[in-house]
């Protein structure tokens, strides 16, 4: 596979960092007091959070421009950012799930930031969902853009009303609130920046791509001219 | 170490190199298009 | 034409239409009812509990009989093509998106005028009261509005109908939330002052779903 710089220099890091990070979640970290190891899922299962949320919001940004602008590179920016965004949104539903069942006794619990990220699962699955169903491409472009900006602008609000829609029911949780030793806010923060790089890296791979295959589509239109 | 924080590592590592790779191959194979696309081509102008 | 009178007019149109077939709301009614008699049935609670669950059995009601509208409705104007006409006309395109969301909301409100009475008898819990209504109120003008604006998209997907309900529901995840809280709360005795922040939600759900729209419609319906 041809790569240019960039997409060597973002790999690189992300790898570099990633890798640091994961060795200072299992090595630098202190074992937290009250919850043990388990503990440890907590920097990556942030991490992925807010990157999945950070994806959201560029799908956001892009779908904005693009109906503005109807600049093809920007449709494929939004459709690009919401496949990478879905892998970390993914990993935190997982990684919440597998925290959940040890600490609380439940694979599944409707505790704010779970619950949270399950609806940013499926608005994320209805837009790709919807980018694959819809059979024209200018179409799916447009509606894309809309669907896009509607669900972007939803999370908010979902995020206030599941805030206080669980706290009126605190009898299914209480945990969430943690003390962070100064180890651990440095763990936290070199997990969210490796996320952040593989994000950006993986996001980089996944628009090269889309350019390519633009690319080719218009050199066989050209042909069959 | 907790059965549960194994996996969900495990899960942390596995899921961005898998979209990394699905990306990466794809990729492989639309540069390989674009090659015989565009070789083709010239030798089609060269006749 | 006066942008309201256009509104007004294809108000007017669709409910014409609608009153001379009946074919859509009494698919919602039927369905509506058959869906709180499920809900009685499977759930099969009696007293305190039935009273907990009824909010949610009726919300999850009106969810899906207004899916079956608002997926009618948009498949109707797909059927008759009576969208390119409006669409070829001088009017505002968002004339035309409150027309039919309007038109829509109105569908739904009617359909509740039955349904709550229903639930009220079949969960022992005072949906009419007019401090429960209003929650009611809000919560349809909302799902009326955002789908009206995701139907428009939807019918013109592969999947078509099956489409609306994946797109719509995750969007109204806060409206969904807030109106089952307003009017559980409300069932169960709370006041109007109470449920303050669960009513502002709601409204601050309405008027961010009328901004989107007016602001996105624009590019749902071009052709």
């Amino acid at each position: 596979m041809e790569t240019d710089k960039t997409d060597r220099v973002l790999a690189t890091l992300s790898m570099l960092i990633f890798s640091a990070a994961l060795g200072m979640v299992f090595f630098y970290a202190p074992q937290e007091a009250t919850m043990g190891n388990i503990q440890r899922i907590f920097y990556f299962h942030l991490a992925s959070a807010w990157v999945g949320f950070f994806g959201f919001f560029i799908t956001f940004l892009a779908s904005v421009t693009y109906l503005a602008s109807r600049k093809r590179s920007w449709d494929i920016l939004a459709h690009a950012s919401t496949e990478v965004g879905l892998i970390f949104i993914t990993m935190t539903v997982l990684s919440g799930s597998l925290w959940a069942k040890p600490v609380w006794g439940t694979y599944w619990t409707w505790e704010p930031r779970l619950t949270i990220s399950a609806v940013q699962w499926f608005l994320y699955v209805a837009y790709v969902m919807l980018r694959n169903l819809t059979p024209n491409q200018e179409q799916e472009a447009r509606f894309a853009a809309v669907y896009g900006v509607a669900a972007f602008a939803t999370v908010p609000l979902s995020w206030f009303a599941i805030r206080w829609w669980r706290t009126i029911h605190p009898q299914i949780l209480s945990g969430g609130s943690m003390a962070l030793t100064p180890r651990m806010q440095q763990t936290l923060l070199a997990s969210l920046i490796a996320f952040t790089f593989v994000y950006a890296a993986l996001l980089y791979e996944r628009v090269k791509l889309a350019h390519e295959q633009e690319k080719f589509i218009a050199l066989q239109m050209e042909e069959t001219r | 170490m907790p059965i549960h924080l194994i996996l969900a590592y495990t899960l942390f590592i596995t899921l961005p190199l898998g979209l990394a790779l699905s990306i990466g191959i794809r990729r492989r194979k639309m540069q390989k298009k674009l090659k015989r696309w565009t070789s083709n081509s010239e030798d089609g102008k060269k006749e | 034409m006066s942008y309201l009178r256009q509104i007004w007019a294809i108000v007017k149109k669709d409910i014409t239409a609608e009153l001379h077939t009946r074919e859509t709301t009494s698919a919602m009614f039927v369905f509506a009812a058959l869906s709180m008699l499920i809900f009685s049935f499977a759930l099969d609670l009696q007293g305190r509990a039935a009273k907990a669950v009824a909010p949610g059995a009726l919300w999850t009601t009106i969810v899906f009989a207004g899916t079956l509208g608002l997926n009618r409705a948009m498949a109707r104007e797909q059927q008759t093509g009576s969208i390119e006409g409006l669409l070829l006309a001088p009017i505002d395109r968002t004339a035309i998106f409150f027309g039919k969301a309007l038109g829509n909301l109105i569908l739904m409100l009617a359909v509740e005028v039955i349904l709550l009475p229903l639930g009220s008898a079949l969960f022992n819990v005072a949906f009419l009261k007019p401090s429960v209504t209003f929650p009611i109120v809000l919560g349809t003008i909302g799902y009326a509005t955002i789908g009206t604006l995701i139907a428009a998209i939807a019918i013109n997907t592969r999947a078509r109908e099956v489409m609306l309900p994946l797109l719509l529901i995750p969007l109204a995840i806060p409206l969904l939330i807030a109106a089952v809280q307003a009017t559980g709360n409300l069932v169960q005795g709370a006041t109007l002052h109470t449920v303050n922040g669960w009513i502002q939600l709601l409204i601050i759900y309405d008027l961010l779903s009328i901004a989107i729209a007016l602001l996105t419609f624009q590019y749902v319906a071009e052709e």
